[in-house]
């Protein structure tokens, strides 16, 4: 019987001097992991984002649940997203992705509630 | 719930970059910020921290050339600030910061070269365990580094982390920002000391027991009544 991997889901928030394309911010994650713990590690970690709101520049990333702490180490790496500075933050994280999409209303909400 | 800290950030040169980087703090989860500001600036930040829920403490950051110029330097900074950070310049120095209790945290240099000659040994961690000063490793310093530099730093950091270990001289992370694009949340800065072979707990201990211990113990020494460890006017 095949065994389900456990996974980690985080909460991405990317800031930058402008906003950022889904395939930049994977790029740019990718490539954090690719020189802190090169390909092994990236084997091990298997980052993907899952979905990235270009508009809220949010997003949803998943990771091997045993190495969390290594993507969010990688993640804290991130200076550039492809030729401008950016940082990649991490708003929550979650086994589910269903919680995190309800955390991420939330936020909004918070967020706004505070501008006004 | 953990209370967490950013023991270093350097304070922009304008309102509005303060503001920003104050409201940044607070939506990263952090309740404290140790910044570094010249006077007027960190009375503006603390007008505004209240309402972002942050606690700041003032913070300097000595660069002094020499022994001497530092013990100066110390009996004019030390009642006007909660924490002092040494930048070690030279081995002199470095001794010299490691054994006085008036200094707080110690720093070197970001540079391999200089960090090779000026890092934080087996001497200088037997000295801090005895005047209580901290070991700091800030973030920033390994940032944007190519990945010869990167890897340089990080050996040498490894190694003077494993010193203080060694002799129970406390740790703490930081971020050493000095823009919002370098600020890390504080579960990123506590994951940073992965690298250096530190535990899960003891990482988030660095950005939160360890710093806000330090901050507690120095605000105590600048109420009313303190004399010297230990001797308080009651």
């Amino acid at each position: 019987m095949p065994v389900r991997k456990s996974r980690r889901y985080l909460r991405i928030w990317v800031r930058g001097a402008r906003g950022f394309a889904s395939k930049g911010v994977s790029d740019a994650i990718q490539k954090g992991v690719l020189s802190l713990y090169g390909f092994h590690g990236l084997s091990l970690l298997e980052p993907t984002l899952i979905e990235f709101e270009e508009a809220e520049q949010m997003g949803i990333l998943r990771c091997n649940r045993s190495h969390l702490r290594e993507m969010r180490a990688s993640l804290a790496f991130i200076v550039n997203i492809g030729d401008s500075s950016a940082a990649i933050h991490v708003a929550r994280t979650s086994g589910t992705i269903k919680s995190l999409r309800s955390h991420r209303d939330n936020y909004l909400g918070r967020a706004e509630a505070s501008e006004k | 719930m953990r209370r967490f800290i950013d023991l270093h950030v350097k304070s922009p040169p304008e309102t509005d970059g303060l503001r920003e980087m104050l409201e940044l703090a607070a939506k990263l989860g952090f309740s404290g910020l140790g910044m570094v500001a010249d006077r007027a600036l960190f009375d503006s930040a603390k007008g505004m921290a209240p309402d972002q829920g942050l606690d700041l403490v003032s913070r300097a950051d000595l660069r002094p050339k020499s022994p001497r110029d530092l013990t100066a330097s110390l009996g004019r900074m030390r009642g006007r600030f909660e924490m002092i950070a040494v930048e070690c310049q030279s081995k002199a120095v470095a001794r010299q910061a490691a054994k006085d209790n008036r200094v707080d945290v110690l720093c070197f240099p970001t540079t391999v070269q200089e960090r090779r000659k000026v890092g934080f040994d087996r001497q200088e961690a037997s000295l801090a365990a005895g005047a209580n000063c901290s070991y700091e490793v800030n973030v920033s310093d390994l940032l944007g580094k190519s990945p010869k530099v990167a890897s340089g730093l990080t050996s040498i950091i490894r190694e003077e982390v494993e010193n203080a270990r060694r002799f129970d001289v406390p740790l703490v992370v930081s971020s050493g920002a000095v823009n919002p694009l370098l600020m890390r949340d504080p579960r990123g800065l506590a994951s940073v000391l992965n690298l250096f072979d530190i535990g899960e707990e003891e990482g988030l201990e660095a950005v939160s027991t360890t710093p806000w211990r330090l901050v507690e113990t120095n605000r105590g020494k600048l109420g009313p009544g303190y004399v010297l460890p230990g001797v308080r006017v009651v």
